[in-house]
């Protein structure tokens, strides 16, 4: 993951983001942190009942819960299958202390963007953010899984099979079509030129 | 074959990026940085607390309420020692959920869980700031030990 470009530019003054989290510090540093990165609405909170009102009545940019709070798992689960509200395609980060890989795999189900490690730091929170807000990830919506797209890299379909997508290429290489062409060929097509007017 | 639907769907937050206007990211993580240095007190003064707590509850006969408090209070750990830098605590503390989480059959499992509260105590203390050797030693036997409760 590339790193965060230190003169970038972000304005967050007028975006809500919804924090929530069993333990009372660990809120308050996602809140400071935050407010330095300039949201102004950060609402935190520790229960799910008041994440679920807020998520239902307010129009948030940002989710950022730890999912390892009693019912957080399942309320990632509801708010991306919350089809009425506007929130149910937002960002939703998993910030989590304790990342097994059953708790990673069960925030990723559930239909979190990320995970992130605790403790969290003003760098990596930064960046997974701004990452967030610059990825075109699709969305999926099928009987088993409402979410981001997991698939991070496309590896094709499994070894011995075509495929089950119209899109899937095949593995047989196509009948050449015309010679190979040469280093100077490729750099010719490649290389950028000042055009001469 | 079940019904999926794939489709893009509007980022809100996107338009929050590349704004002229907006804040440098480095001077957006510098104000985070100041904002974290003047919680610092206070966040302090509530790790001691838990910490005290986690003290306690492991000094009692282990049942399973008390193991998922002091799983919790661990859980804390992790997040509020490494908000004020304190980051050997916070392996220590996520050394004991490891060791919570894992199989706790083994005979050595209560004897591991004192050996990890004894040392979250003695990583809290000003003598082992300074120390660097020996908490690194620390961390690697509770990392045994976690990862080998059983005999």
């Amino acid at each position: 993951m590339s790193a965060l470009d230190p003169s970038a530019r972000i304005n967050l003054r007028r975006a809500s983001v919804l924090v929530l989290d069993r333990n009372e510090q660990a809120g308050d540093v996602v809140r400071q942190i935050l407010l330095g990165f300039g949201v102004r609405a950060v609402h935190v909170t520790d229960t799910v009942e008041d994440a679920r009102k807020f998520f239902l009545q307010q129009t948030l940019e940002l989710f950022i819960v730890d999912p390892l709070l009693e019912g957080g798992f399942e309320f990632l689960h509801w708010a991306r299958r919350e089809n009425e509200c506007v929130n149910h395609h937002m960002p939703m980060i998993a910030a989590m202390g304790h990342q097994t890989e059953g708790n990673v795999r069960a925030a990723r189900d559930a239909g979190a963007n990320f995970v992130v490690a605790k403790p969290l730091s003003a760098d990596v929170l930064l960046q997974r953010i701004e990452w967030i807000a610059r990825e075109n990830r699709q969305f999926i919506v099928a009987p088993n899984y409402v979410g981001p797209d997991r698939r991070f890299k496309n590896e094709g379909p499994p070894a011995g099979c075509d495929g089950r997508r119209a899109d899937d290429l095949s593995l047989e290489a196509p009948n050449i079509a015309a010679p190979n062409m040469s280093q100077l060929e490729v750099d010719e097509l490649l290389k950028p030129r000042k055009v001469a007017l | 074959m079940s019904k999926v639907r794939v489709f893009t769907p509007e980022n809100r937050l996107a338009r929050f990026f590349e704004d002229p206007n907006g804040l440098l990211c480095a001077h957006a993580l510098q104000r985070a940085t100041a904002n974290l240095s003047a919680a610092r007190p206070s966040l302090l003064a509530a790790l001691d607390l838990k910490l005290e707590a986690l003290t306690a509850q492991a000094a009692l006969p282990l049942s399973s309420e008390g193991k998922t408090l002091i799983y919790r209070l661990a859980e804390d750990l992790i997040s509020d020692a490494g908000a004020v830098g304190l980051e050997d605590l916070s392996r220590a503390a996520h050394s004991l959920c490891d060791l919570l989480a894992g199989d706790e059959r083994g005979a050595n499992f209560s004897a591991a869980l004192h050996v990890h509260v004894a040392a979250l105590v003695a990583l809290r203390t000003p003598a082992s700031a300074a120390d660097r050797p020996r908490r690194v030693a620390v961390l690697a036997g509770l990392v045994r030990l976690s990862q080998k409760s059983d005999p």
